[in-house]
């Protein structure tokens, strides 16, 4: 859905419908990049708000949740750099993990999101990206600001990494559920 | 490997693992309010025409005695709400009696002046328990554009006395003893100093900031928004082989908020720089500080760091910059928390020198 070049749309009617449908993807994916839920939900709450300042300059070159993937990654990277976060432990295990609703079928699945969690961040960005969101090269060198084969070259390194997390995790590959 | 299969793997993963996670209502209104918040700062309400000669005569007569209101206002609003946090808690956890008494304390000191709902609750005798709750948590949202878990002692202060970071040295001061007093202060809190006779003062450590950035190649940030602080560091903390703090050491943190970027250099009471932070070197976590006796000069090291750096770049303006790894990544050598570096740097690629003269990395500056 194209919300944000809808000129019947007033901004807050925009920024209201943003929220209600990219709220809980954001979420996720903040958490993911910085380990807390209160973290995360500060930091999607400046996606929006940067969101709402640049909706005028929103040229519509990619959708509108990849527009929003791409601030809130900026955002997570900006949080990331600040020395309060840096100096914080943020090795996360499966009791950490906020309670799921929906009960993981495997026992594999908290130990796989730890994992995922603890990768290198520009990997991790890329894993998210390609393998969760299910972008293409060019729309995560768009969503990330590099260049198309910076994103190859780092999805070669997270395939091979993300491969043996699952195949250890979960068995995954050499007795597929 | 079968990508479909791992790319189905991941979704399940994510999607089963993470749903726990549960969507903020009050996102979008707590948004709004930011966002409406900020257009209204920037709009220039002009009521009545007067003149200039008359609006300046009329500023210098009321600034004193503006200035001298808000302070005690605001401080006086402090001391009154310090005390209510520290016994209750934070706000959102309050019972409707705090919830009024703090309602009637900004109310007594004006700021809900002409507001019917603060009125209300403060008066009314047939509303029930709940209904009065509720109705504080919607005068407290709307005094502070958020929501009940946003109501803090400090997020009243700063709706009173502006954003944190442009309070004074003095005014921080203020706020760490209010802290204190009411059994606040952790070691979390930075603990702000005023500089005593013989240390440098904030002019001169924001001189001193200003010139070493110059002197490493940076711009001279005139336009730059400083905020410039000195604290003493309450702690030894060791990254590895690198010391970050020493208990007992005051430092002057000279921060300059230019555009998007931000430019960071601590320096000691003698005006001896401690550490810096440029957005280059933040970008790949790295912390700047300057070269120890053990480490190899900067002309080695650029020597080295060019080499392993001329297969991948046409090498048109490398730098040299001596810091150490202040986000650790396990997993990588080159990345062990503390660890001393020379970066050698271009603005497309980067390497990773040893102290000893070692390339521990080569990368790019995505």
């Amino acid at each position: 859905m194209r919300v944000a070049k809808d000129p019947g749309n007033d901004r807050d009617q925009v920024l209201v419908q943003m929220v209600n449908q990219y709220q809980g993807l954001l979420l996720r994916m903040c958490y993911i990049q910085l380990h807390d839920m209160e973290l995360a939900k500060d930091a999607v709450q400046e996606t929006f708000l940067k969101a709402y300042k640049k909706l005028d300059s929103f040229r519509g070159e990619c959708s509108e949740k990849n527009w929003l993937i791409q601030i809130g990654m900026n955002t997570c990277r900006d949080m990331q750099r600040s020395a309060w976060f840096r100096h914080h432990d943020r090795r996360i295990t499966p009791e950490d993990l906020p309670l799921a609703i929906s009960p993981p079928e495997n026992d594999g699945d908290l130990d796989v999101m730890c994992d995922v969690m603890q990768l290198p961040p520009k990997l991790r960005e890329v894993i998210l990206l390609y393998y969760w969101q299910n972008m293409n090269v060019n729309e995560i060198a768009q969503a990330l600001g590099i260049t198309h084969s910076t994103v190859s070259f780092r999805l070669k390194s997270a395939r091979k990494k993300l491969h043996d997390v699952l195949e250890r995790r979960l068995g995954y590959g050499r007795n597929q559920r | 490997m079968d990508e479909i299969k791992d790319k189905q793997a991941v979704q399940q993963v994510i999607d089963r693992s993470l749903s726990g996670i549960q969507d903020d209502s009050w996102m979008a209104q707590r948004v709004l309010n930011m966002a409406h918040q900020t257009q209204e700062g920037g709009k220039m309400v002009v009521k009545k025409k007067i003149s200039t000669g008359f609006a300046l005569m009329m500023a210098v007569v009321l600034l004193g005695a503006t200035a001298l209101a808000a302070t005690l206002l605001w401080q006086d609003a402090g001391e009154k709400l310090a005390p209510m946090e520290s016994e209750n808690g934070y706000y959102d956890t309050w019972n409707t009696e705090a919830k009024i008494e703090l309602v009637r304390t900004l109310y007594d000191l004006g700021e809900m002046k002409d507001n019917s709902d603060a009125e209300k609750v403060l008066n009314s005798t047939d509303m029930t328990d709940a209904d009065k709750n509720a109705l504080c948590d919607s005068i407290m949202s709307a005094y502070v554009k958020g929501s009940p878990d946003t109501v803090t002692l400090l997020s009243l202060l700063e709706k009173l006395h502006g954003d944190m970071s442009t309070w004074s040295m003095e005014d921080k001061i203020w706020y760490n003893q209010l802290l204190a007093a009411n059994g606040m202060l952790t070691t979390e809190d930075t603990n702000y100093v005023l500089p005593q006779a013989e240390q440098i003062t904030q002019e001169q450590a924001i001189d001193a900031a200003r010139s070493f950035l110059l002197g490493m190649g940076g711009e001279n940030l005139k336009n730059a928004q400083i905020e410039a602080t000195m604290y003493e560091e309450t702690d030894d903390c060791f990254y590895g082989e690198t010391q970050v703090s020493q208990k007992g050491r005051c430092v002057w943190s000279v921060i300059f908020h230019q555009e998007n970027e931000t430019y960071q250099v601590d320096i000691g009471t003698d005006s001896n720089i401690i550490g810096y932070s440029l957005p280059e070197l933040s970008a790949l976590f790295v912390r700047g500080t300057l070269p120890d006796d053990t480490a190899i000069p900067e002309t080695e090291a650029m020597t080295i760091g060019t080499k392993a750096l001329s297969s991948q770049d046409e090498l048109s303006n490398v730098k040299a910059f001596f810091g150490f790894i202040d986000l650790a990544d396990e997993a990588a050598a080159h990345a062990k928390l503390g660890k001393r570096v020379w970066v050698i740097i271009t603005e497309q690629h980067y390497a990773l020198v040893s102290s000893a003269g070692d390339v521990l990395f080569v990368g790019d500056c995505d």
